[in-house]
C-alpha cells in the first residue's frame, strides 16, 4: 500500500488482517495507536452490523482529539487512515480506493527555505542511519513528525524512503512549517548524541554539512 | 423526560434516536422501541472496545454499512446515536448536528452520566498550563513550545473550561510525546511531576 504514503491529508496509516485481526503495518507520524483502533473497531462493527442489520460495512469513522480514522475494508485487510477530523474525506477516500492504480501526481512547489530543511532531514537520516539503522532512524522521524511538526504531517510523507511533500504547503504556514523542521533537525542531532555520542555524532553532521554544500 | 427529548429529536428528523449507559440502561425513540436488547449489545460492544483501548477518549463514531447507519456521539457513560437507512437524500451531517443538539440538550435535562451533580470536578485556568509548560521545559527544553502547542491542539483542550479529567488526558499525551524526545524513565519522570499540579 505504498500508494498511501502519498496521497496528501493522511497523517498515517495502519493495516489490519481481515481474517486474524493482527496488525500487519503502521506508517507515518500518528501519534495515536492506529493499529489497535482499527482493529478494535473493525471488530466491533462486524458484530454491530449483524445486530443492527446493516449489510456491508463501508467505513467506520472514529473522532479523537483533532483527528479522525478513516476504517475502510480493502481486499483481505481492514485499512486504518488518520485525516484532520473536520475533513471531508470523500476525496481521500477516493484516492485510496484507487491507489493500486496510478494517484495523480500533482506539481508540488516549495519555497527554497522548506526545501533545504527537507533535504537535510533526508541527509541527516541516511547518515546517522547508514545501511543497518536505517529504519530506527526513518522510525524516530516519524515519531518526532507527530510530536514536533505540527500541521506538516498533513503535507509530508516517507515516500520511497525519504521524506518528501505530498502537496504545496500553504503560504500562511511556511514560517511554521521551517520552525517545525528546524526543530525536527534539532531533536535528530540531538537523539544522535545521546546515541553515537558527541564526537561520532558531529562527524555525522560534518557530513551532511558537506554535502549541503 | 429523556424519551420524550429522543421523541422529540425523531420527529425533527434524527432517525431512531436512542441513549445508552455503560450499565446497559438503555431509553429511545419510538421509532427504535422494537430494537432495545440490539441497541444494549451495541452499548456494551463500544464500552468494551473502548475500555480495551485504556485511556483513550473517543468522541464520536460512525459505521456507515450498505443499507443501515448508525452515529454515536459519547458523552462519558453514556452513547446518544442514532439508526438510519442509507437512503437516497439522506445528509449525514444533518444528522451529526441534530445528535449534538440532542446530546446538549439531555445533559441540560439530566446532567453528564460521568459527573453525578454532588461531585462537581475543579476547573482549572491558565496558571495551570503555564506551569506545565515551565516544568516540561526542566526536561524537554527548546521542544517545549511545540510540544505543547501540538498537544493542546491535538487533544482539543478547551482552555476556557479546563476539566480535571482534560488536563489528566493532556498530561498523559505531553508525557508520551516527552518519552520519544527523552526517553521512558524521564518521560514518565515528568507525567508524575505535571500530574502532582492537580488538586
Amino acid at each position: 500500500m505504498e500508494a498511501l504514503d502519498s496521497i496528501s491529508g493522511i497523517i498515517g496509516y495502519a493495516l489490519v488482517n481481515a481474517q486474524d485481526g493482527s496488525i500487519e503495518e503502521v506508517k507515518g507520524a500518528s501519534a495515536a495507536p492506529i493499529g489497535e483502533l482499527t482493529a478494535f473497531f473493525f471488530s466491533a462493527g462486524e458484530v454491530i452490523k449483524n445486530s443492527l442489520s446493516m449489510g456491508e460495512i463501508d467505513c467506520v469513522s472514529l473522532w479523537y482529539g483533532s483527528y479522525r480514522l478513516l476504517i475502510l475494508p480493502y481486499d483481505s485487510t481492514y485499512i486504518g487512515v488518520e485525516i484532520e477530523g473536520d475533513k471531508e474525506p470523500k476525496e481521500i477516500i477516493e484516492k485510496i480506493r484507487l491507489s493500486e492504480k496510478v494517484v495523480k501526481k500533482t506539481k508540488i512547489e516549495l519555497p527554497p527555505s522548506i526545501t533545504s530543511k527537507i533535504q537535510q532531514i533526508n541527509l541527516l537520516v541516511d547518515e546517522l542511519g547508514g545501511k543497518e539503522e536505517r529504519s530506527h532512524w526513518r522510525n524516530l522521524l516519524n515519531q518526532c513528525l507527530g510530536i514536533l511538526g505540527g500541521d506538516i504531517v498533513l503535507y509530508v510523507g516517507v515516500i520511497n524512503d525519504k521524506l518528501a511533500f505530498k502537496a504545496t504547503p500553504p503560504k500562511d504556514k511556511e514560517e511554521d512549517f521551517v520552525q517545525g523542521l528546524r526543530s525536527i533537525i534539532d531533536f535528530l542531532i540531538k537523539r544522535a548524541v545521546v546515541e553515537l555520542g558527541s564526537s561520532e555524532a558531529r562527524a555525522k553532521v560534518q557530513a551532511v554539512i558537506e554535502k549541503m554544500k | 423526560m429523556e424519551q420524550d427529548v429522543l421523541n422529540r429529536f425523531e420527529k425533527r428528523g434524527l432517525p431512531s434516536a436512542f441513549s445508552v449507559t455503560k450499565t446497559g440502561a438503555v431509553v429511545t425513540a419510538q421509532g427504535a422501541q422494537l430494537i432495545r436488547s440490539e441497541i444494549a449489545q451495541v452499548g456494551m460492544i463500544i464500552f468494551e472496545t473502548i475500555g480495551a483501548l485504556g485511556d483513550m477518549k473517543i468522541n464520536r463514531i460512525e459505521m456507515l454499512g450498505d443499507t443501515k447507519g448508525v452515529l454515536m456521539e459519547l458523552a462519558g457513560e453514556q452513547i446518544f446515536g442514532s439508526i438510519f437507512n442509507r437512503t437516497q437524500g439522506i445528509v449525514i451531517n444533518n444528522l451529526w448536528t441534530l445528535l449534538g443538539d440532542l446530546k446538549r440538550q439531555s445533559a441540560a435535562i439530566i446532567g453528564p452520566a460521568e459527573e453525578p451533580r454532588e461531585k462537581p470536578k475543579t476547573l482549572y485556568t491558565w496558571s495551570t498550563l503555564d506551569r506545565v509548560q515551565e516544568i516540561m521545559k526542566a526536561y524537554v527544553g527548546d521542544f517545549t513550545e511545540r510540544i505543547f502547542k501540538n498537544q493542546l491542539k491535538s487533544q482539543r483542550l478547551n482552555v476556557d473550561e479546563l476539566k480535571e479529567e482534560d488536563i489528566r488526558r493532556f498530561i498523559g499525551a505531553l508525557g508520551k510525546a516527552a518519552t520519544t524526545i527523552i526517553g521512558p524513565s524521564k518521560g514518565r519522570e515528568m507525567k508524575d511531576k505535571l500530574l502532582k499540579l492537580l488538586k
